[in-house]
């Protein structure tokens, strides 16, 4: 197990690796990318440009080694930006905005909060309603109980997040003069009351769209378990039958749950944009969308590696635990 | 990695296709449907979706496009059943034309992402070796990552209009396809069926076109209902972000995105756009779910 | 109060409220678009409320009160909404970016020598306690006392002539040069003693006090002179002598001002502060003033005023004004476009009128050369000129076209960035080229293709935008002057006749001729057709809650340095 997690752990320098060349070939060379002219501005001359470009470093060679020139047809660059920024990023300096010149750590250490707030809360709905849904759903097959769960998984999977947050900020305004706190934002130790009141419906919002693929597949598995032998035993013996299922059938149908937790995980992420973008949330979300649109280039790539970073270890937990739920899973 | 390559969802699912084969699979499949009436709801709006992307420019009772300075914010009402847009526009016969967009959408997505996709899928799936792995480890890696924030920089970068979503969903469409159908390839290839066929001496194109793909027609079917909910969600979400179509075109997300800066005071402008959306993709997801279950007999409600 | 009067001419007839507020907020002198494009970072910046500015401020202390509210009770914090954060708290840049924060501490933290409000055009002194004019080319000026925020590293030191110069280089050095008042017309700028700042120029010109020149909200802020070294220091910090202490800040956003006790009027500002609230989407703004989260606001459209004041009835009070930005329409002097004919028809297409209703419910007014906000200097609505400039003829325009042999199958290619009030702009001119059998085709770009390659290249047929709300005459006329030099205008056109009108009324001093001189400018711009054609100024509105009281309006950015808003609350 130990040299498992070691190896995975070891495979993840690279993932971002590659993560991060991917990134910087995808924003330094799609088209329409000219940060430095939009930088400079109105009536900029070519000269501010050029100093501009020097400043960032924008014309250096990309990757510090490139095809071409003479034999062997390999160049390599000192300066390049690539090799540059990883330098930097090894030695903990996540870079400076280009936008404002501030550094992207502390940037980072602040919004960081409030994005893990809504992720964490948004996963935790996702997970006890999908679950729980799921469960449900397959002890009562085919029941009230059981239409009712799948119409609600397949409807919350069909609704556009946005959709619904929108009216979130529009409807109680609306109707009832009545705002969440938007904008801002107050750690849940500082003031439980207003920061709930920010971040709970969202969460709501995000986790029930995120669960609908969870619940299908607690039901399927499930299913899929009460039907087997050792349940039969487990009912014969006269279990308790909440026992039966959380104990047993639970654990059993584990892995497929495992695997469909970490797939949610990952649809949440990406909602949590969404959602920071509709409420004003100054989260991790907020700032990607925003430096996207106006080519800060630093906080794209940063952000990208960050994202990948969460995804790859959130994985691996997962990997990991189907271990702890299902002792015939050998790690090797 | 012997924990990854478990793939457990695909792989049992994909076990469970065993039904009776002396009939075309389209026949087999009808009975089922009679007993599931969401399906035959999603099939029915799945259904009017193309017909409204075929017709629908056709058959706007409004110009969708015209500005009328002297019909701006109209509430739904008989002549309007939706309202009018701040231009005067009937949203109705703006949602009417905005399905063209979206299907063509979703078609680019599948013929340049999907199709290839799968493809890759079954020959990976049935033929195995190297090929297989990289397709594996490949889409392992894409599906790992959050869609949007891509999403989100190629369509920042490229700039408006659908050219750069279309591509990242086209990729995503390659590689859940091609998943979908090689866990499906994997299992067939071993079925009696196919041996049988290979003992008469056809050749392994021949087996593959003739026996296989009309046996795991019904996934393509799966995969493509997806295809199509994620590209109306993803052209709506892109547009509420202001990075999708131009404004001006009808099209549901970005009529959503428009009638949002009048939302407070015309709720209305909102509402039936994102209604729309929703059956839209409602009407995808029951078609997919019902497909999954028919395909899945033990699971299926009466036995 | 006699300004109601005024202010009459704007309101197309509609009943005058005695109560008014000012929704948008001021951007002076600003390079254009620069600020939308930092606005517009949420992406959906709306400009529908004059708000093009989109400084903090913007939606802040702006709302007038006139004088009835008797005395100001000092005391209270003011809460308001913030969009976009500011990127840094350095005014020096990097380029556009130094837009934002510059002109957001322009109006808080800095302090300037003078300023010339809009309404009157008349130079208000501010630092300088007096200023002289020995010749066409010299300003004099005399400072008066102040001190420095008690900060790292001035320390609450005294203001002295030295600073003031210092800072004027200093943001020379950043200023934009597409043409600016920094780069082609100050020759020096030296401090005599430590009370007197001596400005030479290299030409005459009448426009020297204003935004767009050397009283600029952004490029005259006085800074002390130790610090404009210190690049570190000026990102996270700003220190200056303004009536506002930057007191605290998230990067940019959630910005915290409070009130500097040693302000050189003294009891001024009343408030103990103004906190800023980072909000980036409307819809949420909105929000949180029904739901009384934030006391001032800016509405998008008058309807929005209307539903927010029936749902909120007396607990507040909403207003208006007219914006200084202006909607306008640009061609490319290149091709057909040269020949006047062709320009003329292109003009005659334009239905101001029915754009007014499409792109504002009615409120908005036709924006001539120099769009109507600047009361002095717009042409009157009934002059004669004007008139048939703004009137729409669409069989004038085909016979124009005809005999200039346009090309009917030609797509013009009409570029436009992806802001609603450009898109939406876009759509409605397309539909009226329509009328004449003129063909356009709609270009979408996301904003910072269009601005920084579209636009500053030069790289379009045609394009549509929203100017920034400028604060002087003198800037809407520079537009139209021809290249030279590194002076630059985004239609490359060219005409000697105009350039000599617009030179001519900048270089006039007496204020009366130049009025005049300015009406010459705009019917020389009118006649030779130059390709901006502008469209229209919108009527900005605003809200606040009914306890905020004493606030300024009608004046220009000049409502940014109120310093008498106050808080009739318990």
């Amino acid at each position: 197990m130990l040299r498992y997690t070691l190896r995975r752990l070891a495979w993840l320098p690279l993932i971002l690796f590659g993560v991060s060349m991917i990134a910087f070939i995808v924003l330094r060379t799609l088209p329409g990318q000219d940060p430095a002219s939009a930088i400079a501005g109105q009536g900029a001359t070519t000269e501010q440009i050029d100093r501009i470009n020097r400043e960032l470093g924008l014309k250096e060679p990309i990757f510090p080694v490139s095809l071409g020139g003479s034999a062997p047809f390999i160049e390599t660059h000192r300066n390049s930006q690539y090799g540059k920024w990883i330098g930097e990023l090894v030695r903990g300096d996540f870079g400076r905005t280009f936008n404002g010149k501030q550094p992207i750590r502390e940037q980072f250490v602040r919004k960081a909060p409030a994005s893990l707030q809504i992720v964490f809360m948004s996963f935790c709905v996702s997970i006890v309603v999908g679950v729980s849904f799921g469960i449900v759903s397959a002890v009562y097959r085919n029941g009230a109980m059981d239409y009712g769960a799948r119409l609600f998984a397949v409807l919350s999977s069909s609704i556009p997040e946005f959709f619904l947050l929108a009216l979130l900020i529009i409807i109680p305004a609306y109707l009832w003069n009545y705002s969440q706190p938007v904008g801002g934002y107050v750690p849940i130790y500082e003031d439980p009351l207003r920061n709930l009141r920010l971040f709970a419906p969202p969460a709501l919002i995000i986790g029930v769209g995120g669960s609908a693929g969870l619940l299908r597949l607690t039901r399927t598995t499930m299913l899929e378990v009460l039907r087997s032998d050792y349940i039969r035993t487990a009912n014969a013996k006269g279990l308790y039958k909440s026992t039966v299922i959380l104990r047993h059938g639970l654990r059993n149908s584990a892995t497929p749950i495992l695997t469909a937790i970490g797939s949610a995980f990952v649809a949440i992420f990406g909602g949590s944009i969404i959602a920071e973008r509709v409420l004003s949330i100054d989260g991790l979300g907020l700032w990607f969308f925003s430096s996207a649109l106006i080519r800060d280039l630093p906080v794209v790539q940063f952000l990208t590696v960050y994202t990948a970073f969460v995804v790859v270890i959130v994985n691996l937990i997962v990997d990991l635990s189907y271990g702890w739920f299902d002792p015939r899973v050998r790690y090797n | 990695m012997a924990v990854a390559e478990r793939g457990p969802i695909a792989m049992s699912e994909a076990d469970r296709w065993e039904l009776p084969r002396n009939k075309p699979w389209i026949v087999r499949m009808a009975r089922p449907w009679l007993r599931n009436p969401l399906g035959l709801v999603g099939l029915a709006i799945v259904i009017t979706f193309f017909a409204l992307g075929i017709i629908g420019p056709y058959i706007t009772p409004q110009d969708p496009r015209a500005l009328d300075a002297h019909s701006r914010f109209f509430g739904p009402s008989m002549d309007h059943p939706f309202g009018t847009t701040k231009f005067g526009q009937d949203i109705f016969s703006r949602m009417l034309y905005g399905a063209r967009v979206s299907m063509v959408f979703g078609l680019a997505a599948m013929v340049v992402g999907f199709l290839p996709g799968a493809t890759l899928g079954i020959m990976s799936g049935y033929f195995g070796r190297w090929i297989d792995y990289a397709i594996q480890r490949s889409g392992e890696a894409w599906t790992a990552f959050p869609q949007l924030p891509i999403l989100l920089t190629v369509s920042a970068a490229v700039g408006p209009g659908l050219k750069g979503p279309v591509i990242v969903i086209a990729i995503g469409a390659i590689f859940g396809g091609s998943r979908l159908l090689r866990a499906v390839a994997l299992i067939e290839r071993h079925k009696e069926y196919v041996l049988a066929a290979r003992s008469t001496g056809a050749s392994e194109a021949r087996v593959l076109i003739f026996h296989v793909l009309p046996n795991i027609m019904p996934f393509i079917l799966v995969g493509m209902s997806s295809v199509f909910a994620v590209a109306i969600l993803a052209e709506a979400a892109l547009s509420f972000l202001g990075l999708g179509l131009e404004q001006g075109t009808p099209g549901w997300g970005i009529d959503l995105a428009v009638g949002l800066k009048d939302g407070t005071e015309h709720p209305y402008l909102v509402i039936f756009p994102g209604i729309v959306i929703s059956v839209m993709v409602l009407g995808f997801n029951l078609l997919g779910d019902t497909l999954r279950d028919i395909l899945d007999p033990r699971l299926r409600g009466s036995t | 109060m006699s300004d109601n009067e005024l202010d009459l001419r704007y309101w197309t007839g509609r009943r005058v409220s005695r109560r008014r507020a000012l929704a948008g907020a001021a951007a002076a002198g600003a390079g254009l678009a620069a600020l939308g494009l930092v606005g517009c970072s949420g992406g959906d910046d709306d400009n529908g409320n004059g708000n093009g500015g989109k400084t903090p401020e913007g939606d802040g202390n702006t709302v007038n009160d006139g004088t009835q509210d008797g005395p100001g009770k000092p005391g209270g914090i003011l809460r308001v909404r913030q969009n976009p954060a500011l990127p840094s708290m350095n005014p020096f840049g990097p380029g556009i970016f130094a837009l934002a924060q510059g002109l957001f501490l322009g109006f808080t933290v800095f302090d300037h020598m003078w300023y010339v409000p809009t309404d009157t055009g008349v130079r208000e002194l501010f630092l300088a306690t007096q200023v002289e004019q020995p010749d066409d080319r010299t300003v004099i000026a005399t400072l008066g006392d102040a001190v420095f925020h008690n900060k790292q590293p001035a320390n609450g030191r005294k203001v002295l002539a030295s600073d003031v110069a210092a800072s004027f280089k200093r943001f020379r050095q950043e200023a934009p040069t597409g043409f600016s008042w920094y780069h082609h017309v100050m020759d020096d700028i030296v401090a005599s003693d430590e009370r007197t700042v001596k400005i030479t120029q290299k030409t005459a010109w009448a426009w020297v006090f204003t935004s767009s020149n050397a009283g600029s909200p952004i490029w005259s802020s006085i800074l002390p002179e130790e610090i404009l070294t210190m690049d570190d220091l000026l990102q996270k910090d700003a220190v200056g002598s303004g009536h506002w202490v930057l007191d605290g800040h998230d990067n940019g956003a959630n910005i915290k001002l409070r009130k500097f006790d040693k302000f050189r009027v003294a009891g001024q500002p009343l408030l103990d502060g103004i906190d800023f609230r980072y909000i980036t989407d409307d819809n949420a703004g909105i929000a949180a003033f029904r739901a009384g989260e934030i006391d001032t606001t800016g509405f998008t459209s008058k309807q929005q005023a209307d539903d927010t004041k029936s749902a909120l009835g007396d607990k507040i009070v909403t207003g208006s004004d007219l914006s200084r930005d202006y909607l306008n329409l640009m061609f490319s002097f290149q091709g057909p476009y040269t020949d006047i004919r062709v320009r003329r028809a292109m003009n005659k297409l334009i239905d101001r009128d029915e754009a007014i209703l499409l792109l504002a419910d009615g409120n908005a007014q036709k924006a001539g050369p120099i769009p109507p906000a600047h009361k002095r200097y717009a042409l009157p609505e009934d002059d004669k000129d004007l008139a048939e400039y703004f009137r729409t003829d669409i069989d004038g325009a085909k016979k124009l076209l005809e005999a200039a042999s346009w090309d009917f199958d030609h797509e013009i290619e009409l570029k436009h960035s992806v802001r609603p009030s450009d898109s939406e702009l876009a759509q409605v001119l397309q539909q009226q080229f329509a009328r004449g059998g003129v063909k356009v085709k709609l270009v979408a770009e996301d904003l910072v293709k269009w601005f920084s390659q579209t636009l500053n290249q030069g790289e379009f047929e045609a394009t549509c935008f929203l100017h920034l709300p400028y604060e002087d005459p003198d800037l809407p006329l520079r537009f139209y002057l021809s290249p030279e030099g590194d002076r630059t205008n985004f239609m490359k056109y060219k005409n000697e006749k105009v350039d000599a009108a617009v030179l001519a009324a900048a270089r006039e001093l007496d204020e009366e001729a130049r009025v005049e001189m300015v009406y010459e400018a705009q019917r020389v711009i009118m006649a030779e057709a130059a390709p901006m054609f502008n469209i229209m100024s919108k009527i900005g509105y605003g809200g606040r809650y009914s306890y905020v009281k004493g606030s300024i309006t009608g004046r220009g950015s000049m409502g940014l340095f109120n310093r008498t808003t106050w808080l009739d609350k318990a």
